[in-house]
């Protein structure tokens, strides 16, 4: 659902800077959204429940009224934009996977293993069944070092 | 602590919340706040029920995305749960209380920041959702043959987890068909019912 969205931001960014060029106004550029926590994770269909609210969080560089459009176009599909966004904190090395490539837009998500690092950190106590579910599901090794590297107390984490 | 004993330790516990939110406090709490357009689950699909405010405050222990969305319901749609003003805990109470006395900033909620269950006042699903409790809205249901063939499909297609969009396009039906079914309209083929029927596991018998 989201890549359609994308989509459809990307088109509407088109014919906004179509129309720009033909009254020699500067084009809106290129913006990048990176789609993280909850969100990420039902898109990446994992073999568990996953509950999450309507609002979705999306890092981007967007400019106003492109992040005002997106908020539009979710809000039609009953989603939101989190107006908190853009203060996720998300581990440096996170790799994000292709989710929409534009002329005007590309959408990434994040990758499992970091959301879940980024909520272990951020949020432990929020997310501390979703971790035990996610853990009991055997995540790979990359989880573990990102939780060593970033110093995430797991048995606490299990047991709380 | 090494790797697989912390698997361990975590599917042990994780297998204790698996069967708690299999049980009808949480199942109900989510489908209908999915069904209020609040939620979303990958699993539990979206359905009408009417929760008592213990049993979602109870299902936010285990999904605490409840909690950030519980003061914006008691406040702007109060009328989508079952409770009685005794029934609200303290901790809530106070809450709204703050929100209603335009309070600057307010304790959290049960590990919810202010900021996060603020937010859910002013959004504009919230909206969407009070259209969604219009029960004068939604479609009667014919309490004959024709309403329980319509249990059947609904029953049969939430047993397979899947939303009316979802199961049309999978099994290539027409949408507005498996709509009217299972509101208890008879309009649609015979042909389309019996694509519907198979594909929730039932035949039509003479």
């Amino acid at each position: 659902m989201l890549a359609k969205i994308f989509g459809k931001l990307d088109q509407w960014v088109s014919s906004e800077n179509k129309a720009a060029q033909a009254e020699s106004f500067r084009p809106i550029p290129k913006s990048v959204f990176k789609v993280v926590g909850q969100a990420a994770l039902l898109e990446a269909n994992l073999e568990f429940g996953i509950t999450a609210t309507v609002d979705v969080d999306i890092l981007n560089n967007a400019k106003h009224e492109v992040v005002a459009k997106l908020n539009e176009l979710l809000l039609a599909e009953g989603l939101e934009l989190d107006p908190l966004s853009n203060q996720i904190w998300m581990p440096e090395e996170t790799i994000y996977t292709n989710l929409y490539k534009g002329e005007w837009a590309d959408a990434f998500l994040a990758q499992t293993e970091y959301i879940m690092v980024s909520k272990a950190i951020k949020s432990p106590e929020k997310n501390k069944v979703l971790l035990r579910t996610y853990i009991a599901h055997r995540p790979p090794k990359l989880f573990f070092d990102l939780c060593e590297k970033y110093k995430v107390n797991l048995k606490s984490l299990i047991e709380g | 602590m090494d790797r697989e004993t912390i698997i361990k330790l975590a599917t042990d516990k994780a297998r204790l919340d698996e069967e708690r939110a299999k049980e009808p406090f949480f199942v109900e709490t989510i489908a209908w706040l999915h069904y209020l357009g609040l939620l979303r689950h990958s699993t539990i699909p979206a359905r009408r029920y009417h929760p008592h405010l213990r049993d979602v405050l109870k299902a936010g222990e285990l999904e605490p995305r409840i909690f950030e969305l519980l003061p914006a319901i008691m406040i702007l749609i109060p009328e989508a749960l079952r409770f009685k003003k005794r029934d609200i805990p303290h901790d809530l109470a106070e809450v709204i209380r703050n929100i209603q006395n335009k309070d600057e900033e307010a304790k959290p909620f049960r590990g919810i920041t202010w900021q996060k269950y603020r937010h859910w006042l002013t959004a504009a699903v919230m909206d969407l959702a009070r259209r969604r409790l219009d029960f004068r809205k939604t479609p009667r249901r014919r309490a004959d043959a024709a309403g329980s063939f319509a249990e059947i499909i609904r029953d049969g297609r939430i047993k397979l987890s899947l939303t009316q969009k979802d199961f049309a396009k999978t099994y290539n039906v027409s949408l507005k068909a498996l709509r009217d079914l299972e509101q208890g309209k008879t309009t649609a083929s015979l042909s389309t019912v019996i694509c519907i029927l198979n594909a929730v596991g039932r035949t039509l018998r003479a």
